[in-house]
């Protein structure tokens, strides 16, 4: 191989190299595709890997290379998409069998940015199906494995992104949250994913799953790399009526070192409360390590109304949206049909058989949640508790800069444990869902390993659009970690095998 | 929830579930609802309830055309189609 | 028939399709008849993914319907998801309004079938987003679905049941349909579907306040036919109460070969819709400014034309009706009226706008406002026939040949030789042979048939090839002769 391997090296490396001429991208793209061959087997982060369409996208932008025309921010970037995100080039199944084969006739407004942005999209990454789970055990198609440990899973429900960066397979990925399923997965998996400010980042193309709680955001190994991505993700989208209307700062220019004198909150249901012993006591030494730096913590003792509602409030709110979003999978106009006597039978047998055990079921709770005499007590109430949950963080955030706590109350947890009961899986959502309910910007970042050697997240929330402030923090924390991402065993082996570990 | 309410709750979103299915849905579903109950307990008393976390008001668009998607693009992804059109089991008028 | 027995009770939910561009929530054009899912994109064939952005120009034409039917305007204004499955519904929910309409409570004065002033109240008039169309082969095991017509912006403007005979509703949808092309908020063609009423209809002992059972009466596809169904259901359910049976809540449907309703769907199969904010679409404000302008550009609405034209201008109220029945003729008109100088004669210029140009329009198939004649032109052609220098008769071919070129109306007359003979000494030798050559005719006259004056005068015209002032013609033989009966 000539020059630096690719693989473990920064978004930001890779893109100045490609751009310098020091390194074609189509030598990046042919050590991803490797990198994939050598995991595949053991992650299956990916459910479809467009290796000609790579190449050639490569051989494209090697030429703006010779020509001298080479610009973008993320210039020869190999970057992985969660299979819910259409892309016209690729199929576009949302892990489900509903979807099997669908091309869309469209990009998403996000693939529109990457690609002028002169990244290279490797191909699209396993998730639960349509977004619903925390395990990626919801994937019709196959589970995802977690790099550090092939029998736990990696999270969910952007398992397949977290994984493939946690693998060292892309540097960077696209993932969605809705009520956890970036920041939850990066946990898991000793990464670094961000959830913008609910607005920030268009959700054209973003297949829906609850519309007003659905997020698209970046998983990298590093704070830095991550800030570029949600860079050029975010801003302004008029065929998104839900866009806000700011231009967001360039992230990456504004990350800090420094924590001094940064009032950071902390409730105990975010951390002392946290069950797992392994778990809690890398919170606690994050929040020690931050403190030691000079921020301010800040007890927030009244917010235990949050941890209260929020599984509640974010489970009938996001069904019952979804019971609409998911509406439109009919068997009609994209999709397999399964055959049956006639309309009526046609509907529900396809539906029936193509969704998938837990979109059955939130399917079924939302339409409960909706259905007349029913709507009041159930999705108007918890519409009320959600304006409830906002106006808790809105005081809050009077207090402190950020909040910070656990991302997930668990660490990985292995296969097959929990995806049989839905009420636990659902708890594993209880420290993201509030902040998906407020629309806060939300980052998980890598804070050490439990004894098992599993990684455990440190979250940090942001009042709305203070994606650039909990971006920062993010980054001061890295850097008094000494951790720039927390790549995966196997990575790390495969890292010291290669020329620039 | 009884099991007529799960039964119209299928038919109601056109989900096909086999005995089994719906057995399990439901205890499923109860075991849910019971978690559920806190919400119930919450003073919501002249709190609006909150639809979107985003800008408040939108911002409607011009009335100009932009492109659309040709019909092969559209149609290319449907099960069944004849004379340009999507073809689906009969719709008794 | 025991029809006094028993008051019906009506109300009307009316669909218009509103003229603009594009679709509500995409940028598709909204055109009619074009091939098969050929304006169709993401957003409206409900791809995965797909976003819908408001029409900035749907909401300005639905706040134009409701300041012309006087609608309390929303001061914000909001979207549901109304959930239903049907192949022609893309997404498997239709946006539509529920809690926040952009028009509440409004009203629409007319004239009913009695002469009596109603006014029946607007319970409200909504924003939503139409379906696509369902075709059904003859004979085949499949339908096929278009989804050109998906997203077109649709106003649902619904009634209190305020209306009580067939006759009334159908009085009510010809005001709301010239009110609406008023305002130019819809074509209202009910064959091309810009147009779609829904009745609901029941009945009730006369005089009692209670509302009856009512049924919902579809597909009903002209003004004609909603009262032909209003009729046969009222008859209908008449005759089930005095059987002793009661009215059953449910959907019907009109079948127009055979003169009938029938039942569609019964209320237990109803829907429940579980209604609920869209999420993909924040709220909209109508600012006060903005709704007083468009106020400001409504044109003014025909009940208010027909008073001005009947009451200042002395037109009779049958030509007032003709001329204010179409916003484009009342536009028309009043552009002559303008033209004409003072003292002008208006009623002349209604006469000839009822009688001819629109005639010219309709042989033409176009709106008046697409002829080439002008209203200038027409009052200068109603000035020739004032003051004598063409007849009415020749006044028709002036026109018609105005609309073909581009000639002026004295240019016109010259060519064609149109000009009458109104000079006394050049007719009165034509006067003089007639008289001599008819000495029968001119004796029955004197002998006091005053008929036979006019066949006189028929024959001054037809020696003049239909030149003479027909009046001065009579002047003349009656200076001569003497008058009637000598």
């Amino acid at each position: 191989m000539s020059g630096p391997s690719p693989a473990f090296r920064s978004a930001v490396a890779l893109r100045d190299d490609a751009l310098a001429g020091k390194l074609r991208v189509a030598e990046i793209v042919e050590e991803t595709l490797a990198r994939v061959a050598r995991t595949e087997p053991t992650i299956d982060a990916f459910l479809h890997v467009d290796a000609d369409g790579a190449r050639a996208r490569a051989e494209e932008l090697d030429r703006r290379v010779a020509a001298g025309e080479a610009s973008g921010r993320l210039f020869g970037v190999p970057i992985a998409v969660k299979d819910n995100i259409c892309t016209r080039s690729m199929p576009t199944t949302c892990g489900s069998r509903m979807l099997e084969g669908y091309l869309p006739p469209y990009d998403a407004h996000v693939v529109e940015r990457l690609l002028a942005e002169g990244a290279v999209l490797i191909g699209k990454t396993n998730c639960d199906e349509f977004g619903m789970g925390s395990s990626t055990e919801n994937s019709a198609f196959k589970p995802t494995r977690n790099p550090h440990d092939p029998t736990r899973v990696p999270g969910g429900s952007s398992g397949g992104s977290a994984a493939a960066v946690a693998a060292g397979v892309v540097p960077l990925a696209l993932g969605t949250d809705t009520g956890g399923s970036i920041r939850q997965p990066a946990s898991l998996c000793g990464v670094v994913g961000f959830k913008p400010t609910y607005g920030a980042v268009s959700r054209r193309g973003l297949v829906a799953f609850a519309s007003s709680l659905d997020q698209i955001g970046p998983f990298g190994a590093s704070v830095l790399d991550v800030a570029h991505l949600a860079s050029a993700l975010a801003g302004h989208d008029p065929h998104d009526s839900t866009s806000a209307a700011f231009e967001p700062p360039d992230y990456a220019s504004l990350l800090s070192r420094s924590v001094d004198g940064l009032r950071l909150g902390v409730h105990e249901d975010f951390l002392e409360k946290i069950k797992d012993a392994g778990v809690k006591e890398r919170l606690r030494a994050a929040v020690r390590q931050l403190r030691d730096a000079g921020a301010r913590i800040v007890r927030l003792d009244d917010l235990d109304f949050l941890t209260r509602v929020g599984i509640p409030t974010y489970y009938l709110v996001a069904t019952a949206e979804a019971s609409a979003n998911l509406a439109r999978y009919d068997g009609m106009r994209y999709g397999p049909r399964e055959e049956a006597a006639d309309l009526a039978a046609t509907y529900a047998r396809t539906r029936g058989a193509r969704f998938g055990d837990e979109v059955r079921r939130r399917i079924l709770l939302g339409t409960f949640a909706l259905r007349a005499g029913h709507k009041d007590a159930y999705y108007e109430r918890a519409c009320k508790v959600r304006r409830l949950v906002q106006r808790a963080f809105a005081a809050a955030f009077e207090r402190v800069d950020l909040m910070i706590g656990g991302t997930s109350p668990v660490a990985a947890f292995p296969l097959g444990r929990n995806v049989t009961d839905p009420v636990t899986m659902y708890r594993c959502d209880a420290l993201t869902v509030p902040a998906s309910l407020a629309g806060l910007p939300a980052a998980s970042v890598p804070c050490g390993r439990t004894a098992e050697g599993l990684p455990v997240g440190l979250q940090i929330l942001g009042p709305p659009r203070a994606d650039a402030e909990v971006l920062s923090c993010a980054s001061a924390f890295e850097q008094l970690s000494g951790r720039f991402g927390d790549l995966a065993p196997l990575a790390v082996e495969a890292a010291a095998e290669g020329d620039d570990a | 929830m009884d099991p007529g309410s799960i039964d119209a709750i299928a038919r109601l979103a056109r989900l096909d579930l086999d005995d089994d299915a719906k057995q399990r849905v439901q205890a499923e579903l109860d075991a849910i609802l019971e978690t559920f109950r806190t919400l119930a307990d919450v003073d919501v008393e002249g709190v609006p309830p909150l639809f979107h976390v985003g800008d408040p008001v939108g911002r409607p668009r011009e009335d100009e055309p932009f492109d659309g998607a040709s019909r092969d693009e559209i149609l290319r992804n449907a099960p069944a189609t004849r004379d340009g059109c999507y073809e689906v089991p009969r719709v008794l008028e | 028939m025991s029809g006094a027995a028993y008051e019906s009770v009506i109300g009307l939910e009316v669909h218009v399709q509103l003229a603009t561009r594009t679709k509500l929530f995409c940028g598709c054009l909204n055109v009619y008849g074009a091939d098969a899912n050929t304006n169709v994109c993401s957003v409206c064939t409900g791809q995965p993914g797909a976003l819908p952005v408001l029409n900035g120009f749907a909401l300005e034409l639905a706040v134009r319907a409701g300041l012309a039917l006087g609608c309390a305007i929303a001061s914000r204004t909001k979207f549901d998801r109304k959930n239903y499955f049907y192949p022609d519904l893309p997404k498997g929910y239709q946006i539509s309004q529920l809690e926040r309409p952009v028009n509440g409570e409004g009203s629409l004065r007319f004239v009913n079938e009695a002469g009596e002033e109603r006014v029946v109240r607007i319970a409200r008039a909504h924003l939503e987003e139409d379906a696509g169309k369902t075709m059904h082969p003859d004979g085949d095991r499949s339908s096929l679905v278009d989804l050109n017509r998906a997203g077109i912006p649709l106003l649902e403007i619904v009634s209190a049941p305020d209306l009580r005979t067939p006759q009334e509703a159908y009085r009510y949808l010809t005001e709301l349909k010239r009110r609406l092309r008023y305002a130019r908020v819809s074509e209202c063609d009910m064959e091309k579907g810009s147009l779609r009423c829904d009745a609901n209809v029941s009945i009730r002992p006369a005089g009692a306040t209670e509302l009856g059972t009512r049924t919902e009466i579809k597909n009903l596809n002209s003004f004609r036919n909603v009262e032909r169904a209003l009729a046969h259901e009222i008859e209908r359910q008449t005759a089930v109460v005095e059987e002793g049976g009661s009215v059953v809540q449910e959907t019907r449907t009109w079948r127009e070969d055979e003169e009938r309703t029938e039942t569609l769907r019964s209320k237990e199969e109803a829907e429940d819709y579980r209604y609920f904010p869209d999420p993909d679409l924040p709220e909209f404000e109508l600012e006060e400014e903005r709704v007083d302008a468009i106020r400001a550009a409504l044109p003014e609405m025909p009940d208010v034309k027909r008073a001005r034209y009947v009451g200042s201008l002395g037109i009779p109220e049958a030509t007032a009706d003709v001329l204010t029945a179409d916003r484009d003729a009342a536009e028309w008109f009043d552009a002559c009226v303008a033209a004409l100088p003072d003292g002008g004669d208006a009623k002349g210029v209604a006469n000839a706008v009822t009688g001819v140009v629109l005639a010219l329009a309709n042989d033409q198939g176009v709106s008046i406002a697409d002829l080439r004649l002008t209203p200038e032109r027409l009052v200068e052609v109603v000035g020739l026939v004032d003051d004598g220098t063409i007849s009415r008769q020749a006044a028709r071919k002036v026109i018609a040949e105005l609309d073909a070129g581009d000639e002026a109306p004295a240019e016109v007359v010259e060519r064609l030789g149109l000009a009458q003979v109104s000079d006394e000494d050049a007719l009165g030798a034509t006067v003089d042979e007639v008289i001599a050559a008819q000495e029968k005719v001119v004796e029955d006259y004197r002998g006091g048939n005053e008929n036979a004056l006019n066949a006189l005068v028929g024959g001054v015209m037809k020696a003049t090839k239909g030149k003479a002032n027909p009046q001065l013609a009579r002047e003349l033989l009656i200076r001569r002769l003497g008058g009637a009966g000598g």
